[in-house]
């Protein structure tokens, strides 16, 4: 079962996104804020990670920098999730090493086309459901 | 001096706007200006002054000496005038006197009972005065009868008063006098001589008896009291203020003297040095003698007199220049205050309107700031909305819930509906903030196509419409931003279906090659209802639906086409549409196959103006903000812009750059714009080059007499400053040019292009079409082939091998049916054959259009 480290600080979405994925056939790991995300990333070495951007702590472009930047961790795929639309925002999460990225309002089909595509590249396999 | 008393006189007259001196309100850039004016003047009055003191004073002078020789010559001239007529009087009188004394009888002297006595014949002088009253009563003057004594003459007959009013008879000729040597010799003596202590003219000639011995003498003469004439002569005028002129008989008394300021004892004790030839210090004399009376004239001249009168010149002139003087200075005063008080008032507009500017950018920031928290804080509940209501769907049916189901889906709906109105808004307000940015990335249009149309099927068969979709097989990919691209067909065919029922909603997808590029048009056709020229007008203006109505019938915001437009317009196209009511609407979206990456600021440029060839704008300005705000709005305008801090610079950069425009800032320090303005339009290299003046001043005509092409009052207002900007230097530089040799046909082609206001000029043959192309290189030909004296062909081989020529898109307008050999002649070279009489009219201005666009 592949494992998703969710990192959203937004209780709902969390909530949210983590049922709905589980019911998807994914395995969820939760963090709250972006130092979270660097550490469950370390310790549970997820398959891929869906980053927030707006975060406590350590906001989503710094912990994907942390992310990428430690050899441990830098070939975990890590997909941007953001309702900032503003002009540069997909530049700016690209830049911080973010291998794709959504917006939010989360459209889940097109979360979990990303989500497989990113398993295929780094040689897993979505859930067949 | 005089003029720092009207400075004096003029500061506390004039008093500011606010009521203080106006001098420390006055702007700071005339304050120095007129204390130099004044100081100028002060100066100028003063060299004035010098200067003519010393030419005035030498004047002065020569003149008064000048008066002084010819006053002494007219004198002498009245005296001898005086002396002739006098002389002439004595002779006549003489001759009187003498005929009655000789009608008498012969003189002799007899001897009376106390005294030998004169008797003419029995006449007896010496008791008888009836001879010499005759004379005076036929002569004036005065007459005598002498008789001698040894050496002397005694008066015995006489009417010559002495002192105390008698006749003088007994008394002797003064044996002193020049007369008597003459009478002792025998001799006559006629000349001026005192007599009894008076001046007189006299003639005296001897009394001769039968013996021929001298026994007495006849006088005639006439006192000389009368000089009134003189007095006219010297018009009892002195010379300057203390010289005079006078008049001195023999015996050194004055006999006239004209006035003077001198006392009279002073200007006697004058008089007589300068008669007697002595210096006297301070005094100029000149002398003259008349000598037949032994008179002197003496001229005198005070020397200090000169400098006073120079000086009272002076002083008379200045009265009356220092009234002009004094009415410049206050005209002066008064201009530059006007002035002053108009510029404090542009400065503080100025400055107001750098304040609103600074404030109303930091509301710009502020909103930009708020319109990111904004997306973030709206989307975030709405995410939570649709993904719960998506998931309990779900949920619901795995539950065995399948009631809720339709309840779920309304409030996903709901949902998706108020956050597709959030987008809207949102996107229009990234596009408006120039925050939009592209993603270019390569898709396969069928795809994007059909993932459309599957999403769309939906409201497609809500309103019972049914949709067809045409596209070439081969229509492969394009470059471009997928999600605006998906956006933008989303929207026009949603609008499609929205305003169409039981109809039928048509998409085209052409893939065309253009002299510009590879283009791609979408073309959604809709059978619904249409609008009016009117409606289709408003259709692409943010915050209006085709009509009021409109959203309570049909919902939406209406920026769904706005947005779209402006997407399509930053990739590089457009969309056009034409309409009408009752019978459909057709909305063509053309995007080049591959779209360039752009900068935001780019982007949102295109998407504000139509696309144009890259001109060059020389911003004149010296203040480095407000270069700035118009260069930043410039180049989002799609000009590239220069800025030159001074009118100096300016210059150079024109005549280096040649510039499309200039805009010139009137205020400046150092050379000001209308100097600036006066030196470009003097320059014939860059004469021509229009000038858009910035200002804050209201000197249009002053401006315009100057050669300025436009006005604009400061803060600028872009949208009037690209409006200008246009006019000058986007306006289409080109034409469409129709080349056919039917007349109808011809007419048809350009009431058509008049209608979308497009320049054109027309051409019967493919001779006279050259001729046009020579003079001016057309955006776009169209073209008839079958014409007389040049037909298509021929002059499609001429105009390619004419440099310069070879990438006027031609549009062939045909009649002929093509053969083969026909199509090759004409492949490479035209862009589109259309077939006469299938003219699709829309279709023919949407492409010649789009052609003439890529030309401005």
């Amino acid at each position: 079962m592949p494992k998703i480290l969710l990192v959203e600080d937004n209780e709902m979405n969390r909530d949210m996104l983590s049922r709905r994925l589980t019911r998807r056939g994914y395995e969820l790991v939760i963090a709250v804020d972006g130092q979270q995300g660097v550490d469950l990333s370390l310790a549970e070495a997820p398959d891929v990670i869906l980053m927030d951007m707006s975060l406590p702590v350590i906001d989503g472009w710094e912990a994907t920098r942390r992310i990428k930047g430690d050899p441990a961790t830098t070939a975990i795929p890590v997909i941007a999730l953001t309702a900032h639309a503003m002009s540069g925002d997909r530049e700016q999460a690209l830049a911080a090493g973010c291998d794709d990225y959504d917006t939010k309002p989360i459209e889940l089909d097109r979360l979990l086309g990303k989500i497989a595509e990113q398993l295929v590249r780094v040689g897993k396999s979505a859930p067949q459901n | 001096m005089l003029v720092p008393r009207n400075r004096i006189f003029i500061f506390p007259a004039f008093r500011g706007v606010r009521g203080d001196v106006i001098t420390p309100n006055m702007h700071r850039s005339l304050r120095l200006k007129v204390i130099i004016w004044f100081l100028l003047v002060v100066l100028a009055v003063g060299i004035a002054g010098f200067a003519g003191f010393g030419r005035l004073s030498d004047y002065i002078r020569h003149e008064t000496q000048a008066q002084m020789t010819s006053k002494t010559a007219h004198v002498i001239d009245v005296l001898n005038a005086t002396n002739s007529i006098y002389a002439d009087l004595v002779e006549s009188s003489m001759h009187v006197l003498k005929m009655l004394a000789e009608q008498k009888g012969p003189a002799s002297l007899v001897t009376g009972p106390d005294r030998e006595m004169l008797v003419f014949g029995e006449h007896v002088a010496s008791t008888d005065f009836s001879i010499v009253d005759k004379v005076t009563e036929i002569m004036g003057g005065t007459a005598t009868l002498f008789i001698r004594r040894g050496e002397e003459f005694l008066r015995v007959s006489t009417n010559v008063k002495t002192p105390e009013g008698k006749r003088a008879i007994g008394t002797m000729l003064d044996p002193e006098g020049p007369a008597i040597a003459a009478l002792r010799r025998g001799e006559a003596f006629y000349g001026a001589v005192d007599i009894l202590g008076k001046p007189f003219i006299t003639g005296y000639e001897p009394i001769l008896n039968s013996a021929g011995e001298v026994i007495g003498a006849y006088y005639v003469g006439y006192p000389l009291d009368t000089l009134s004439s003189l007095r006219e002569v010297l018009e009892d005028r002195g010379l300057l203020e203390n010289g005079f002129f006078a008049l001195l008989d023999p015996a050194d008394q004055i006999v006239l003297r004209t006035r003077s300021a001198m006392n009279p004892a002073e200007a006697q004790r004058i008089v007589l040095a300068a008669a007697h030839g002595e210096e006297v210090p301070d005094w100029r004399f000149q002398k003259a003698t008349f000598v037949p009376w032994d008179y002197d004239v003496i001229s005198a001249m005070y020397v200090p007199d000169i400098s006073a009168k120079t000086v009272e010149i002076i002083w008379q002139i200045y009265g009356v220049a220092g009234v002009i003087i004094l009415g410049v200075l206050i005209v002066s005063f008064w201009l530059a205050s006007r002035l002053s008080v108009a510029l404090n008032t542009a400065e503080t507009a100025r400055e107001e309107a750098v304040e609103a500017r600074n404030a109303a950018e930091s509301a710009n920031r502020t909103k930009s700031t708020f319109l990111a928290n904004m997306s973030h804080e709206l989307r975030t509940p709405m995410n939570a909305i649709i993904g719960y209501s998506e998931m309990l769907i779900e949920e619901a049916e795995d539950l065995d819930l399948k009631e809720l189901t339709p309840d779920l889906a309304k409030i996903r709906a709901a949902g998706k509906h108020l956050l597709s109105l959030i987008n809207d808004v949102l996107d229009l307000s990234k596009i408006e903030a120039g925050k939009m940015s592209l993603f270019i990335e390569e898709f396969k249009v069928a795809d994007m196509v059909q993932e459309v149309v599957s999403t769309i099927q939906p409201l497609m068969e809500k309103n019972a419409n049914t949709l067809e979709v045409e596209y070439p097989v081969d229509c492969g990919t394009m470059r471009g931003d997928l999600t605006k691209i998906r956006q933008t067909l989303f929207n026009l065919l949603s609008n499609a279906s929205k305003f169409t029922e039981r109809g039928k909603v048509n998409l085209t997808i052409e893939r065309l090659q253009n002299p510009s590029g590879e283009r791609i048009t979408f073309c959604v056709t809709d059978t619904g209802i249409g609008m009016t020229k009117e409606q289709v007008g408003r259709l692409f203006q943010a915050f209006t639906q085709a009509d009021a109505s409109t959203t309570r019938k049909y919902g939406g915001t209406g920026l769904g086409l706005v947005i779209s437009r402006k997407f399509c317009q930053m990739m590089g196209g457009d969309i056009a549409v034409t309409s009408e009511p009752g019978k459909g609407t057709k909305f063509i979206v053309d995007l080049p196959a591959a779209v360039q990456e752009q900068s935001p600021e780019q982007a949102s440029a295109r998407a504000q103006t139509s696309p144009s060839e890259q001109k060059l704008i020389l911003v004149i300005d010296d203040d480095q903000d407000a270069a700035d705000i118009l260069k930043r709005n410039l180049t989002k305008s799609g000009y590239d812009v220069l800025v030159a801090n001074s009118g100096a610079e300016g210059l150079e950069i024109a005549r280096e750059r040649l510039p499309a425009a200039i805009t010139l800032d009137v205020m400046m320090p150092g050379m000001d714009g209308w100097s600036v303005l006066t030196a470009l339009k003097s320059d014939p290299t860059i004469s021509h080059i229009p000038v858009i003046m910035v200002t804050m001043l209201q000197d249009r005509q002053f401006g315009f007499a100057l050669g300025a092409a436009e006005f604009l009052t400061k803060p600028v207002n872009h949208d009037k400053l690209r409006e200008v900007l246009a006019k000058y230097c986007g306006q289409p530089a080109t034409y469409a040019l129709v080349v056919e040799d039917d007349p109808g046909n011809r007419q048809l082609l350009c009431r058509m292009l008049e209608k979308e206001n497009v320049r054109y000029v027309e051409a019967a043959n493919g001779s006279e079409a050259l001729e046009r192309v020579a003079e001016e290189t057309p955006g776009i030909i169209l073209l008839d082939l079958m014409m007389p004296v040049m037909d298509g062909f021929e002059f499609l081989a001429l105009l390619r091998t004419r440099p310069g020529n070879e990438h006027i898109p031609i549009v062939v307008i045909t009649a002929k049916d093509l053969n083969t050999e026909d199509r090759e002649r004409l492949t490479g070279s035209v862009s589109q054959v259309i077939q006469k009489g299938a003219v699709d009219r829309d279709k023919l201005l949407h492409d010649i259009t789009a052609m003439l666009a890529k030309k401005f």
